[in-house]
């Protein structure tokens, strides 16, 4: 079947790019010292090395499923029982993640920006941005990506540099900061940030031949664990062990602890706009992929109810948590079983899928040999 | 077609418009005219309880190229149990609702900072309102009284004359603190704070405002007299400096009472002592804040024969320590830049530079040596951050809570190693080279 949405390795790099890093601009930065303390930058390592594993693996059972989503290889492999049950996991996981990191958001905001503003307004206005992005679809969802998210990379690493001129060196001791049993331990909390690196799974029948989305892999790889290392190491530089487990919102509100320039200071406030636009770009493609996710469970043609039943939804989840403790408490949970869905289960999956087709394979080649 | 799509797009512009709207607050009836933007507060303790000193900004008239006015100062006070008490009840009298946004100093009477800070400076650091970058001093006396004293009427901006009083730089004294840097320096075990201490210049009778301040205090009703005849002299002092100003039409730099010229010295958030002359001047060096400002070194502790030198720390201090069986040994090393020599009594030096950089470079570590000395044995307080250098000196945080930094830092010894390389560019005054050549 021949898709009108076509888009190419940059933009698919960046819709996975600005889903993983955002998290890090604004909460995600404060897990790597939590865990190990002030060798948090050991943590960015081991899950990059764990990240570049996952990475290289499923690129390598990619090969035999062309250019098929994860959905489709799940229905072809397990029938619809495997479909279902992937289909309603992944959209469940969505929900869940972008709702508890919804809320960090919009805190964050109104931390730094807009103080008098109430929180639930935000959550509802953010949702509306990101449901008429999202009933645009992912065509217009995958260029604004790329208009922006380059943009708002630059600013973090502009803001990662002057946070790195006035951070201490010394920060990074003791070397083992906590015990470096704690990285090997909890290293996987951390390696929950590389969820929505599944997207990449779903957005696959959208690129055009197989070496492009061979490309987006390897780019999104290097982007990612680059940001994941630099931007680890300059909190732990910058704002010592355990002030930094505290700070709610890392990009918005770091720069102001610090005493900048003028300029700087200036710039940073320049920046939030970016973020702000990036923050409904994410909520955005999360309520996309539920709503392809269950118009391919149901063969739906027409999307945009779904996309506001999705916003709906979405909108529900974030008024559960009463405060910010058990909103903290659903992220914390969420930390501990994301890593398994968005790096393990696609390559369940595909591998299922492999043996599955080598087994067909094997059989094709022995009926054809019987006949003979 | 057309007809679906514009409705699309004005549905798309309607939504885009309202969320403008709705995310810039125009929503809100709270407009810049309700609010009151306090530029610094002053917290004071009476007994026991809160004086809350609240200074508000007045943009002048003619602040643009024009002559002022006006002086651009309200200063409101208000006690309260608590300081929350205080903001609380300062509200409720206002007309404007109060907006800590603009705020830039936070001033501590020396008997508040005594009985410790910290949670005051946690609660603002996590506040809403306050921008934690925030400056923070201790006045001598009163604290609402350095707020009354400050005569803003030059600058256009009034919370501008914060940061360019505090955060100027060329300064060889100022160690500028914000509530930021003293949560981060004490949640993080980072070292003890030390932070600006306010005295006030001497009146004509040459006394210090401080002690007359603190013998207000102490003594009974006789003293109001001394403190009233101060107040006028003040008043005098400021209605002929204002005319001085207005007179020459040139306005350079805000005239104020007070000044900075100690550093109070804080361990565990409570304020213990205060770094004065050479000690601060060593703290400057050995801290790598020392910047393009001088010191007058004496000839062999004869201080009738000085030379002033004009110097800056060249590359930040070097500063290691090393744990050995349980005795932290910190060594030191300090580079400073001398750009200009003078002397009147001691011109012997100038001619030969090498000898006076031997000189510099004596009197350097003794200071410094001084102040290292009295950290461990007068104030038993790492305030000059050592604690963050031995954090290398160990392999993780449950080693490092064993050895106990705070505890064994009496113990400390240390080697200080000062290097001076002077830098003249024919700057060398010697006044009577000429009167010697002929």
């Amino acid at each position: 079947m021949k898709r009108s949405t076509v888009f190419g390795h940059w933009e698919g790099t960046f819709i996975i790019v600005n889903s993983i890093l955002l998290k890090y601009a604004f909460f995600f930065l404060n897990t790597f010292p939590g865990i190990a303390g002030s060798a948090g930058w050991m943590v960015a390592v081991y899950i990059c090395i764990v990240f570049l594993v996952a990475v290289l693996i499923i690129q390598k059972l990619y090969q035999y499923a062309g250019q098929a989503d994860l959905m489709d290889i799940a229905h072809a492999t397990f029938g619809n029982a495997g479909k279902y049950i992937l289909g309603f996991g992944l959209i469940l996981c969505f929900l869940f993640n972008s709702g508890t990191n919804l809320i960090y958001f919009a805190e964050s905001f109104k931390n730094s920006l807009l103080t008098d503003s109430s929180t639930k307004m935000m959550i509802i206005f953010l949702i509306l941005v990101a449901f008429f992005l999202a009933m645009k679809g992912l065509d217009s969802i995958a260029r604004v990506h790329a208009f922006f998210v380059p943009i708002s990379l630059i600013a973090t690493g502009i803001i990662a540099f002057f946070l790195m001129t006035e951070g201490s060196i010394q920060n990074i001791f003791p070397i083992f900061g906590t015990g470096l049993p704690n990285v090997f331990k909890l290293g996987h909390f951390a390696l929950s940030g590389f969820f929505e690196f599944i997207l990449i799974t779903l957005i696959t029948p959208y690129m055009k031949t197989y070496s492009e989305f061979s490309k987006t892999l390897k780019l999104t790889y290097v982007f990612v664990s680059a940001a994941t290392l630099i931007l680890s190491l300059v909190y732990i530089i910058a704002v010592p062990y355990p002030a930094n487990t505290n700070i709610l919102s890392v990009i918005m509100m770091t720069p102001d602890y610090m005493t900048f320039h003028h300029i700087p200071q200036e710039l940073f406030t320049v920046f939030s706009i970016f973020y702000c636009i990036c923050t409904a770009l994410y909520i955005s493609i999360h309520i996309y992929v539920c709503t392809l996710i269950f118009s391919k469970m149901f063969y739906i043609n027409k999307t945009t109810p779904l996309t506001i039943c999705f916003s709906v939804v979405l909108l529900g989840i974030t008024q559960i948590p009463v405060d910010m403790n058990m909103n903290k408490d659903m992220y914390e949970i969420g930390l501990s079983f994301l890593w398994v869905v968005g790096l393990i289960v696609p390559i369940i999956v595909l591998a299922c899928n492999n043996i599955k087709i080598k087994r067909l394979q094997k059989e094709d080649k022995h009926e054809k040999k019987e006949k003979r | 077609m057309k007809r679906k799509r514009s409705v699309k797009w004005s549905i798309v512009c309607l939504s885009v418009l309202v969320t403008a709207f709705c995310l810039s607050g125009c929503y809100s009836v709270e407009e810049v005219d309700t609010k009151a933007y306090p530029i610094a507060i002053a917290i004071d303790k009476i007994g026991e309880k809160i004086e809350l000193g609240v200074q508000f900004g007045k943009v002048i008239k003619g602040a643009e190229g024009g002559t002022p006015t006006e002086e651009g100062n309200i200063v409101i006070k208000y006690e309260g149990l608590s300081i929350y008490d205080a903001f609380e009840k300062l509200n409720n009298r206002t007309s404007k609702q109060l907006s800590y946004a603009q705020l830039k100093a936070i001033i501590l009477s020396e008997e508040f900072a005594r009985e410790g800070i910290l949670p005051l400076i946690y609660s603002l650091v996590n506040s809403y309102n306050v921008y934690p970058n925030l400056y923070v001093m201790v006045s001598a006396g009163s604290a609402v009284r350095y707020l009354d004293e400050q005569k803003i009427w030059l600058e256009t901006t009034p919370s501008k004359f914060y940061e360019l009083f505090y955060d100027k730089a060329y300064r060889s004294f100022l160690n500028v603190m914000t509530i930021s840097e003293i949560a981060f320096s004490q949640i993080s075990s980072q070292g003890e704070i030390v932070i600006p201490y306010i005295t006030y210049v001497q009146n004509e009778k040459g006394n210090n405002d401080s002690q007359d301040k603190k013998e207000e205090s102490e003594g009974g009703n006789g003293e109001k007299d001394s403190g009233g005849e101060q107040a006028e002299n003040n008043i005098k002092l400021d209605s002929e400096t204002k005319k001085e100003f207005n007179d020459n039409q040139v306005l350079s730099v805000t005239p104020s009472k007070s000044e900075i010229t100690r550093l109070a010295v804080f361990k565990d958030g409570k304020m213990l002592d205060y770094l004065e002359g050479e000690e601060i001047e060593a703290y400057g060096l050995i801290k790598g804040h020392y910047f393009k400002a001088n010191i007058s070194v004496p000839v062999e502790e004869d201080f009738s024969r000085l030379i002033n030198i004009y110097i800056q720390n060249k590359v930040k201090p070097i500063k290691k320590v090393k744990i050995v069986d349980g005795v932290p040994h910190i060594f030191i090393d300090i580079n400073v830049e001398v750009t200009k020599i003078s002397s009147v009594s001691a011109p012997e030096y100038l001619r030969d530079i090498p000898k006076a950089e031997e000189l510099i470079e004596r009197y350097i570590k003794k200071i410094c040596m001084e102040l290292v000395t009295n950290t461990k044995y007068v104030y038993n307080s790492d305030i000059l951050g050592f604690g963050e250098y031995a954090k290398s000196d160990f392999k993780t945080y449950k080693e490092l809570e064993e050895f106990d930094w705070k505890k064994n830092y009496k113990n400390a010894e240390f080697e200080i190693n000062v290097k001076a390389e002077t830098f003249t560019n024919y700057l060398v005054l010697d006044p009577n080279y000429e009167v010697q050549e002929h």
